[in-house]
C-alpha cells in the first residue's frame, strides 16, 4: 500500500516533468550539496505565500508575468507530499523502534519481535528508497518558486506610470545628444561597449558624482566603496538571471576546475545592489543597528538592451547607487520619503526639467515591490528617460540570501530599499539636449569639489 | 577659476587628432625594420635583450628577414613570412635609454619627507589598523564576491574620494585634459600596449568568449584605454604634447602569496588615476621629467617618506625606454612599496597603435609616455600608516582636509555595523 503511493507520488513527478538540467546558483540540494560547497539556503516562503493564492494570481497578472502557477503549486504539492511521507516514515520508524526497545529484552525470539524486525527494516528502506525522489521534487519545486517574483507595494499602479511631481517644462528642440557630443569634441563614442567622455563631458561626469555624494553625506548617509565582481548566487539571489549573458557580464573561467554555470564570477559595477548584497548575505545584525542607509559612488556595467547607439544603451556607466535597510515595510516607507525629498531637492538646483513617476507594476523587476523614477526628458527620442531610480524590495532578497537580523531571540529579515541616484550618461544625454547650449553646471565645478 | 579658457584651448587642441580618428585597428604594426633587421644592429638588440631579460631572438629576425626579402610579394608564402617576422619583431622589446644600461638595482635620485619617528610606538599595518577602526572588510568574502576583495567603509571611502579629487585637481592645473575611459577593451588595444595575452593563464581578465563575443578583456590600467582613444590618429606638431588624465577601475587577474603582498597591497581591483602623454620624440625625455616631477608634487604634500628610483635595463617593462618608480616607506610593513611609475615608451607603443604627428610636409611617430597619479590602495597604506595616532586615530595631511568637509582627523567608525555569519544552514 505505501509503496503503491510511492510509486504514484513519483510518476507524479515525472508528469511535472521534473528535469535533471536545472539553472540555479541560489538553491542546491542532495548529491549535488556534496559536490559543491553550498554558502547559503534561501529561505523560502511559498507555503504562507501560497495561501493567498488570489491575491498572487492577481500580481502575477498585474506584472504581466509569464509564470504557470498552477504548475508550481503541482510541483511544490509533490514535494509536500513526499515530505510528508518522508515524515510519517520516519515516526513509523521511530514508533517501531521503541516497541523493539521494549520487547527484544523481554521476547527476543517471539513472532511479534520478527515482526517488528521486518517492518523496521521495511521503513528503513523506504526512507532510502525516498532520498533521491525527494531530493529531485524538492531542486525542481524550489527551483521554479525562486522564479516568483515579489509581492507589489500598494503603492505601485497598474495603468501607466503615475506622474508625482513635476519641476519646470520639458525642452522643446530636436537635440540628439551624440551628434551634439561629437559637434563639442567632448564624446567618442564607438559603439555602447565603448565609448569616451572627455573634456568637459568627464568633468561634467565626475563633478555630477561628488555633487551627490556631498548631498548624501550631509543627510547622514554613509559612504561605501565596493567591489565590482560578484559570485552567481548573489546575482541570483537580487533576482536577475545568473545564466543569461544579457543580464550581467559573466568572466571567463581562468581556472583548471571545471566550468559550472551557477558558480561563475559576474562584472556588475562596485555601484550596484548586487555588490551591496554580497556585503550582506548570510550575515545577521543586531536590531538597534537599523535603520542602515549607505551610498557608493562608482562603476555599473550591464550589457547593452540593444544594438541602436546612443549613452542611453551603454553598457558601462558611473554612477551614485543607493542601499538601505530597515525593521519593517512602515520604515522603508520613510526612507523613500526622505529619499523623495533629497532626490527633489538635489535635482531642482541644477534648473532642468524633470518629473517623479511611479513605475507600473508590468515594467517592474522580478524583485521590485515598488519602484519610483526620476525622469528626464530625450528630444531626440521624444520620450523620457530614467536617470535614477529608488526600489523598495521588501524581505524578498533578504530571504533568497539569508540577511537577518535577531530581534527577540528569533532571526528576522530586514526589508531592503536600494537605488541608483545618478545615472551619469544617461543624465548627460539628457542635459546635452536641453534647450540651452551644454556646459558644465556650477555645481559640478572643479571649485566646488572643496568646501 | 581660469577652467572655462582652460578647456577650450583643449577643445580645439583634440579637434585635430580626432579629425583623423578612425576605430579600425592596425594590420601590420609598422616596426623600425631599418633598425631591428640591420646586422650592424644585432650586437646591440641582443645585448639589450639579455640586459633586459626580455624574450624575443634577434637571429631569428634576420633569418626570417633574409627569407622575407629573397621571396617575391607575388609568392603564395610571401604572406605567411611576413605574419611569422612581424609575430618575431612585436616580441622585441623597446630600446634602453642610455644612462641606465649600466645600472644593476635601481638608483636612488632622490628622497622625499622624513620618515616619521614613531619614538617609543610600534606603527600598526594597515590592516590592523582598519580592523580597529572599523574602516575596511576583507573577509569572509570569498563565497560572494571573490578571493581578494574588500569593501571600505566610512571615512575611508571618504579618503578614497578626497584623493581623487585632490589629485584631479592638480592635474587640471597642470593643464592635463581630463578623459572617461572604457574598461571592457578588445584584445588588439591591449596588445599593441605591450601586454601579452596568453591563452588562459594571464594578467587580464576576459569576459566570457561563448556569452559575450570573443577577445574581450578588462582594463588593467586606463593607458590602455588611452591608447585605444588615441589609436590611428595623427596630430599637428603644434598640439604636442598633448596630456590625458583618466580616473578608472584597473582589473588584473595575477594572484600573490608573498606575505610582502598580504591584505590590500596587491589586489584584483582598484581606481587609479592615470596620466597618458603624447609628444615629439625631441620633447619625450623632459616630459618624463615633467611627469616625474608632477608625481613628487602630487605626492610630496601627503606626508609620507618615500624615494624616487631610476629603473635598471631588467625592471623595465618590454615597451619602456626608461622608467622611475617612487616607493613608500610604509612604516606598518616596516618595508616599501611602489606607489607609481612613469615611463617613457618612446615609439614603442605609437608604431604599434598607428599614432602620428605631422610637421610640415613629413609624418612621423610620436612617442607616448604614461604615469600613475594616484593608485588608491598603496596610497591609502602609506597614509594610514604614516599618519597613525598612537591612541589609534588617523591624521588627515591638511591638503586632503578640504576634500573631507574640513575633518582633520578618522576616528572609529561606528556608523556601519560589525557582522556576524549566521550559522544556519536551513
Amino acid at each position: 500500500m505505501i509503496r503503491k503511493s510511492l510509486t504514484n507520488i513519483i510518476n507524479k513527478a515525472w508528469d511535472c516533468k521534473i528535469s535533471q538540467t536545472r539553472h540555479s546558483a541560489l538553491f542546491i540540494n542532495g548529491a549535488k550539496a556534496t559536490e559543491h560547497f553550498v554558502y547559503v539556503t534561501p529561505h523560502i516562503d511559498f507555503s504562507e505565500k501560497i495561501q493567498h493564492k488570489e491575491t498572487l494570481l492577481k500580481e502575477l497578472l498585474r506584472r504581466k508575468a509569464n509564470i504557470d502557477l498552477v504548475r508550481v503549486e503541482n510541483l511544490w504539492q509533490v514535494y509536500e507530499d513526499l515530505n510528508t511521507r518522508k515524515l510519517e516514515y520516519t515516526k513509523r520508524k521511530d514508533e517501531i523502534s521503541r516497541e523493539l526497545g521494549k520487547l527484544i529484552k523481554s521476547e527476543p525470539d517471539s513472532d511479534n519481535t520478527k515482526k517488528l524486525k521486518i517492518q523496521s527494516d521495511i521503513m528503513r528502506d523506504n526512507l532510502k528508497k525516498l532520498k533521491a525522489p525527494l531530493w529531485s521534487a524538492e531542486e525542481a519545486a524550489i527551483v521554479e518558486v525562486l522564479k516568483l517574483p515579489n509581492s507589489l507595494h500598494s503603492r505601485t499602479p497598474d495603468d501607466g506610470s503615475k506622474v508625482l511631481y513635476t519641476h519646470l517644462e520639458p525642452p522643446t528642440n530636436a537635440k540628439n545628444h551624440l551628434i551634439i557630443g561629437k559637434d563639442l569634441n567632448i564624446i567618442d563614442f564607438k559603439k555602447n561597449e565603448n565609448y569616451y567622455l572627455k573634456g568637459d563631458a568627464a568633468l561634467f561626469e565626475l563633478g555630477a558624482k561628488f555633487y551627490f555624494d556631498k548631498i548624501l553625506k550631509e543627510n547622514k548617509y554613509i559612504q561605501f566603496s565596493n567591489p565590482d565582481f560578484v559570485k552567481s548566487l548573489v546575482v541570483e539571489g537580487c533576482g536577475f538571471e545568473h545564466t543569461s549573458p544579457d543580464s550581467t557580464f559573466i568572466l571567463h573561467h581562468n581556472e583548471d576546475s571545471a566550468v559550472n554555470i551557477d558558480n561563475r564570477m559576474h562584472l556588475v559595477g562596485g555601484a550596484s545592489l548586487c555588490s551591496f548584497l554580497a556585503y550582506h548575505a548570510k550575515n545577521v545584525l543586531y536590531p538597534k543597528v537599523l535603520p542602515l542607509k549607505y551610498f557608493t559612488m562608482g562603476r555599473q556595467y550591464l550589457p547593452s538592451p540593444c544594438d541602436e547607439d546612443s549613452l542611453f544603451h551603454v553598457s558601462q556607466s558611473s554612477v551614485i547607487e543607493f542601499f538601505g535597510a530597515a525593521k519593517t515595510a512602515d520604515d522603508v516607507d520613510k526612507i523613500l520619503e526622505d529619499l523623495t525629498g533629497i532626490l527633489k531637492d538635489a535635482y531642482g538646483k541644477l534648473g532642468f526639467h524633470f518629473r517623479l513617476v511611479l513605475i507600473p507594476a508590468e515594467k517592474l523587476h522580478m524583485w521590485e515591490s515598488l519602484r519610483l523614477a526620476v525622469q528626464m526628458y530625450s528630444t531626440s527620442l521624444k520620450d523620457y528617460i530614467e536617470v535614477a531610480n529608488v526600489s523598495i524590495s521588501g524581505d524578498f532578497i533578504s530571504k533568497r540570501l539569508m540577511f537577518m537580523y535577531v530581534e527577540d531571540k528569533q532571526n528576522k529579515f530586514p526589508h531592503l530599499i536600494s537605488g541608483t541616484l545618478l545615472n551619469v550618461p544617461k543624465f548627460l544625454a539628457c542635459v546635452l539636449e536641453q534647450d540651452v547650449d551644454f556646459s558644465v553646471p556650477d555645481l559640478f565645478k572643479v571649485r566646488n569639489w572643496a568646501v | 577659476m581660469m577652467l572655462r579658457h582652460l578647456f577650450k584651448r583643449h577643445v580645439t587642441s583634440t579637434v585635430k587628432y580626432c579629425r583623423f580618428f578612425s576605430s579600425s585597428m592596425v594590420s601590420v604594426p609598422d616596426i623600425d625594420t631599418n633598425y631591428y633587421c640591420c646586422p650592424k644592429n644585432t650586437t646591440e638588440i641582443e645585448k639589450n635583450i639579455k640586459l633586459r631579460k626580455g624574450v624575443g631572438d634577434v637571429h631569428n629576425v634576420l633569418k626570417m628577414y633574409e627569407i622575407i626579402n629573397k621571396t617575391p610579394i607575388t609568392d603564395t608564402s610571401y604572406t605567411t613570412v611576413k605574419n611569422d617576422l612581424y609575430k618575431e619583431l612585436i616580441s622585441l622589446p623597446n630600446k634602453t635609454h642610455p644612462s641606465v644600461l649600466e645600472y644593476v638595482d635601481p638608483k636612488v635620485i632622490l628622497e622625499i619627507n622624513d620618515k616619521r619617528d614613531f619614538q617609543k610606538h610600534v606603527p600598526l599595518e594597515f590592516s590592523e589598523i582598519t580592523r580597529r577602526l572599523n574602516l575596511l572588510r576583507t573577509d569572509k568574502l570569498g563565497h560572494t564576491c571573490g578571493h581578494k576583495s574588500y569593501y571600505f567603509l566610512g571615512e575611508l571611502a571618504e579618503l578614497e574620494e578626497a584623493l581623487i579629487k585632490y589629485t584631479v585637481n592638480k592635474l587640471i592645473e597642470e593643464n592635463f585634459e581630463l578623459v572617461s575611459v572604457p574598461d571592457i577593451l578588445p584584445r588588439q588595444v591591449i596588445e599593441s600596449c605591450g601586454m601579452a595575452i596568453n591563452n588562459d593563464r594571464t594578467q587580464i581578465y576576459s569576459l566570457d568568449p561563448v556569452q559575450h563575443g570573443p577577445d574581450l578583456y578588462l582594463s588593467g590600467t586606463a593607458e590602455m584605454s588611452l591608447a585605444g582613444l588615441l589609436v590611428n590618429s595623427l596630430h599637428s606638431e603644434d598640439m604636442l604634447p598633448l596630456k590625458l588624465a583618466a580616473v578608472s577601475r584597473c582589473y588584473r587577474a595575477e594572484t600573490s602569496n608573498i606575505i610582502e603582498e598580504r591584505g590590500i597591497y596587491r589586489v584584483h581591483q582598484f581606481t587609479k588615476v592615470e596620466m597618458f602623454v603624447v609628444a615629439k620624440p625631441s620633447q619625450s625625455e623632459n616630459m618624463l621629467e615633467y611627469l616625474r616631477t608632477t608625481q613628487q608634487e602630487l605626492f610630496e604634500p601627503l606626508g609620507f617618506n618615500m624615494r624616487v628610483l631610476d629603473m635598471p635595463p631588467h625592471e623595465l617593462g618590454a615597451p619602456a625606454y626608461r622608467k622611475y618608480d617612487i616607493e613608500a616607506w610604509m612604516p606598518g610593513r616596516n618595508n616599501y612599496g611602489e606607489i607609481s611609475s612613469c615611463s617613457n615608451c618612446t615609439d614603442y607603443q605609437s608604431r604599434r597603435l598607428n599614432i602620428q604627428y605631422l610637421y610640415g610636409n613629413n609624418k612621423s611617430y610620436v612617442h607616448t609616455l604614461n604615469g600613475t597619479a594616484c593608485a588608491i590602495p598603496r596610497i591609502l597604506i602609506a597614509l594610514l600608516e604614516t599618519h597613525q595616532d598612537p591612541k589609534g586615530k588617523i591624521h588627515i595631511p591638511e591638503v586632503l582636509q578640504q576634500y573631507m568637509n574640513g575633518k582633520k582627523i578618522i576616528t572609529k567608525n561606528n556608523l556601519v555595523p560589525e557582522l556576524k555569519l549566521t550559522k544556519i544552514k536551513k
